[in-house]
């Protein structure tokens, strides 16, 4: 089993207090403005991708009042192993906490099999922004591999107070799936979701922001909805892995850009 | 007269799914095209075979892992009478219904279900149900009530969950039929034609497990959400 685990601290600003990990894994501080008070994380690798039946284990805790993003380094190649490969990630993020997490897209290679778990504690004070990117595969080899992998099953459970409040169920099989069809991709190969909700704010502002941005990009459709009145959803299909990693880091940006403000301002 | 569920006959359980599907229970099914209208304005569904390609991937991606597996999961557990398991389902099917319309259209449907049968049948674990609604610890999600209502009914559970798929069929092609816009002999083409695929997918979901519930239709969903600013619109979702 491979792991990573890290929980934060708290002085002026958050600072990493854990870090644990095992090969591939290494993690690293890769926060700009030393004075800012947002950690911001990288998890490197050095392997190519999650291969030969490869468990990840991931914990991550965000204690009361701190505030981390965690980045990765570069897309997450998913190669083909006997028995499939697995990554489960446990995050709770405490009270009056910032988690932000908006990754590379995942890319299925042919034949890949992969599961992933995505467990996420929250308070109702907490901030959380969840963001998931998939690819079809390696779509510009020379040999097109568009939805050549076997299974991709990803299921995100974030949870308020113990309480379920939002889910994704992320099961494809290019085999049993026609993805062309009605409501799933159409014609598109790539879709991305995000996640992002704030306590005691309405977020129908950032909607329309957001909207507004991408109603102006070509080659994509999306929706965004209220979850709650503090909690959206934002659904993209697209046919650039590079395109949406683009629209989701920006909206990430702003969110962990508006915590460095609030936390200093305090 | 409050009728009493323990003594079902065969024909008089084929007259409460009859009663259950009717699309003229007011219920307020009729307001909703879950997406469909979208569809239209957009000119992806645009006649009948258009319209008998979004029925068929919506009944084999969408029903069979959502609504109608809801079904049988809520009517298994009201075998079972285990409460924490519906409250959780419900629950679930909240979290899982992303665009905001659908969600609330599927609330709606199940708290004006839940009122008509609490009226109809005494039943005691309908009452705590009902309870549990009223004291908002339950958002009553359609698909939830139905299975708890065909379960205490004590109609088949294939049977109900058939009769649910067929139900969802049949409000398809009637919103397309007054949509795109589609003839009526289009229209019982398509429901006739989709009839062996509402047979084959009732078997599966006989097979299916929780662990598939609510799988994502990313198309699906977005055209759910850009619903809410459509220019003008005939349907409530």
């Amino acid at each position: 089993m491979e792991k990573y685990s890290l929980k934060t601290g708290l002085r002026e600003q958050t600072i990493l207090k854990d870090v644990y990990f095992t090969p591939p894994f290494n993690l690293v501080e890769v926060r700009e403005n030393k004075k800012n008070p947002l950690l911001e994380m990288m998890v490197m690798s050095s392997s190519p991708g999650i291969l030969n039946d490869d468990f990840y284990d991931i914990n991550i805790e965000v204690i009361d009042g701190s505030s981390l993003n965690l980045q990765t380094q570069s897309y997450q190649r998913i190669y083909v192993s006997e028995k499939g490969t697995n990554q489960h990630m446990n995050i709770s993020v405490g009270e009056s906490a910032y988690f932000s997490h908006a990754p590379h897209p995942v890319v299925p290679h042919r034949g890949a099999r992969y599961t992933a778990k995505s467990t996420i504690h929250i308070k109702n004070s907490s901030t959380l922004l969840w963001g998931e990117i998939l690819t079809c595969g390696r779509k510009y080899m020379a040999e097109e591999e568009l939805f050549q992998f076997k299974k991709h099953h990803a299921i995100t459970e974030i949870y308020q107070e113990d309480v379920l409040i939002f889910k994704d169920n992320l099961y494809i099989v290019p085999e049993e799936i026609n993805l062309k069809e009605f409501g799933q991709y159409e014609e598109y190969t790539h879709q991305g979701s995000l996640f992002f909700i704030t306590p005691e704010t309405d977020v129908i502002e950032r909607m329309e922001n957001i909207s507004n941005r991408l109603s102006k990009e070509e080659g994509i459709i999306y929706g965004i909805s209220k979850v709650m009145d503090n909690a959206y959803v934002l659904r993209i299909l697209g046919n650039e892995g590079e395109q949406l990693y683009k629209l989701f880091t920006q909206i990430r940006k702003e969110e962990d850009y508006l915590i460095n403000q609030r936390v200093s301002v305090n | 007269m409050n009728k009493n569920t323990t003594k079902p006959t065969e024909l008089g359980s084929l007259i409460e799914i009859l009663h259950i599907t009717d699309p003229t229970l007011p219920i307020g099914g009729f307001s909703h095209s879950n997406g469909l209208e979208t569809y239209v304005q957009q000119n992806l569904v645009k006649n009948a075979s258009s319209t008998q390609e979004f029925v068929e991937s919506m009944l084999k991606n969408n029903y069979k892992y959502n609504d109608a597996l809801a079904v049988k999961l809520a009517y298994e557990f009201t075998v079972e009478k285990n409460m924490d398991e519906i409250l959780k389902l419900d629950n679930e099917c909240q979290a899982l219904k992303a665009p905001r319309e659908v969600r609330e259209a599927s609330q709606k449907l199940g708290t004006r279900l839940i009122k008509i049968y609490a009226a109809l049948l005494v039943d005691p674990f309908l009452n705590q149900i009902n309870e549990h609604i009223e004291q908002k610890e339950m958002q009553g999600h359609y698909s939830v009530i139905y299975g708890i209502i065909t379960s205490l009914l004590k109609i088949d559970k294939e049977k109900s969950t058939c009769a649910f798929l067929y139900n969802a069929a049949v409000a398809m092609v009637t919103n397309a039929v007054k949509l795109v816009p589609l003839g009526q002999t289009d229209g019982q083409q398509i429901i006739y034609n989709v009839q062996g695929l509402i047979e084959d997918i009732t078997s599966e979901i006989m097979e299916l497990n929780s662990e598939m519930l609510g799988v994502c239709n990313t198309a699906l969903d977005i055209k759910c959400m850009q619903h809410e600013h459509l220019y003008s619109r005939l349907y409530m979702s």
